[in-house]
């Protein structure tokens, strides 16, 4: 486009490009400033791209998109197509939070709650008593409840990441 | 193990975070007020969390584009409805694969434009590739322009005739850009062509329906 003869008519690909300022020589606007019949064709152009611009969209009937979505494959339907999964989940943290629950109650009924008070404002008891602090302190603990309820939360976690993912890979078909 | 599920527990807070920020939008728009409707990424996440109306909604929403691009190849209202509605289950099924930050329109319209391409080639359909133009850096003389002497109305009226003449791939990037309004990048990827070759394509569409014009004086 950069060496066209000035006094050739621009070719229609010249014309549009005019429209685009960047794209047109300076050849081709030069001449299209001096040529009354590549200007009369860029306004035919114009036209033309008026006409376009103003097609109408075809219209679809209205209930395509309610038919369409009637269509969809059923897991897209069903968010939580799995409820054993959810119910699994559910009883998890259920557990969970029962036996974190009992895991406290125990705790308070051992005195565990008040030896760590002591020690916090007493530290010298730990530091001059430090077995029989630590072993008073694990005497109070129930050790089974705590983990018996730390593997039911972890389970839950576990379930609820689990139906998660495996929505989205419903998702993907 | 333990770094594992950290990670998945994190992840999944993350993900959910997100899901409820975007389902939050989603549901807090006025419906009358399109400007403020979820973003197209914000309907994905939605519905890859397993929300089926997400997915309604983005079927509400580019069906009737879609349904405009398969009606301008096919020419023909019930293989452009099943066309469209083949589009919608396919993008359903691509949707976890694809980046969410570019609006999906493009991507819609190349599935549905791949599957016009199949549909033509099952119906044995010719002209589905556009013939070469001839002579197409011509133009007549501007004096001798036949459709200089058209209105305005009579020269939209022809060339909404005249479309259908056009071959199919024609007909589909004049209606991308012209009637869906797409620029050429999102021409390019919904046709999966090299963006200059779009245009080259545009270019020869406008030449020869305005040789279709003109024969018709």
């Amino acid at each position: 486009m950069g060496n066209r003869q000035t006094s050739a008519h621009l070719t229609r690909l010249e014309l549009e490009a005019l429209s685009d300022q960047d794209n047109a020589s300076r050849a081709a606007r030069e001449h299209f400033l001096q040529c009354a019949a590549c200007q009369q064709q860029a306004a035919e152009g114009q036209r033309l791209e008026r006409a376009l611009e103003q097609l109408a969209r075809v219209a679809p009937a209205e209930d395509l998109a309610e038919r369409i979505i009637a269509a969809l494959p059923r897991q897209a339907q069903e968010p939580n197509a799995n409820p054993w999964l959810g119910a699994a989940t559910l009883i998890a943290a259920m557990l969970g939070f029962a036996l974190a629950y009992q895991t406290a109650f125990t705790l308070r009924a051992n005195g565990a709650f008040e030896l760590v008070s002591d020690y916090t404002l007493q530290p010298e008891i730990v530091t001059t008593y430090p077995t029989q602090a630590w072993e008073a302190l694990a005497a109070a603990v129930p050790w089974m409840t705590l983990a018996v309820s730390l593997v039911m939360l972890t389970i839950a976690l576990v379930l609820t990441y689990r139906w998660t993912s495996r929505r989205g890979m419903r998702a993907s078909g | 193990m333990t770094v594992n599920l950290f990670s998945s527990v994190a992840l999944s807070s993350r993900l959910s975070a997100q899901i409820q920020t975007a389902r939050k939008r989603w549901l807090a728009r006025p419906d009358s007020d399109a400007s403020t409707a979820a973003t197209d990424a914000e309907l994905v996440t939605i519905h890859l969390a397993g929300d089926p109306g997400a997915f309604s909604e983005l079927v509400k929403r580019y069906t009737q584009a879609i349904y405009n691009v398969t009606y301008r190849f096919t020419g023909d209202a019930h293989e452009a409805e099943n066309l469209t509605q083949e589009t919608f289950l396919r993008a359903w099924n691509v949707l976890p694969r694809l980046t969410l930050d570019k609006p999906l329109k493009p991507y819609f319209v190349r599935i549905a434009v791949n599957l016009c391409r199949d549909w033509a080639e099952r119906k044995k359909l010719v002209n589905v590739t556009p013939l070469e133009i001839e002579n197409e850096s011509d133009f007549p003389d501007a004096d001798g322009d036949p459709l200089r002497a058209v209105s305005d109305a009579e020269l939209r009226e022809r060339v909404r005739a005249k479309m259908a003449l056009l071959p199919p791939l024609y007909r589909t990037v004049i209606t991308l850009r012209y009637t869906e309004e797409m620029s050429y990048d999102e021409m390019a990827t919904a046709l999966d062509l090299p963006l200059n070759t779009v245009r080259t394509h545009l270019h020869r569409a406008k030449t020869r329906l305005r040789e279709l014009l003109e024969k018709e004086e």
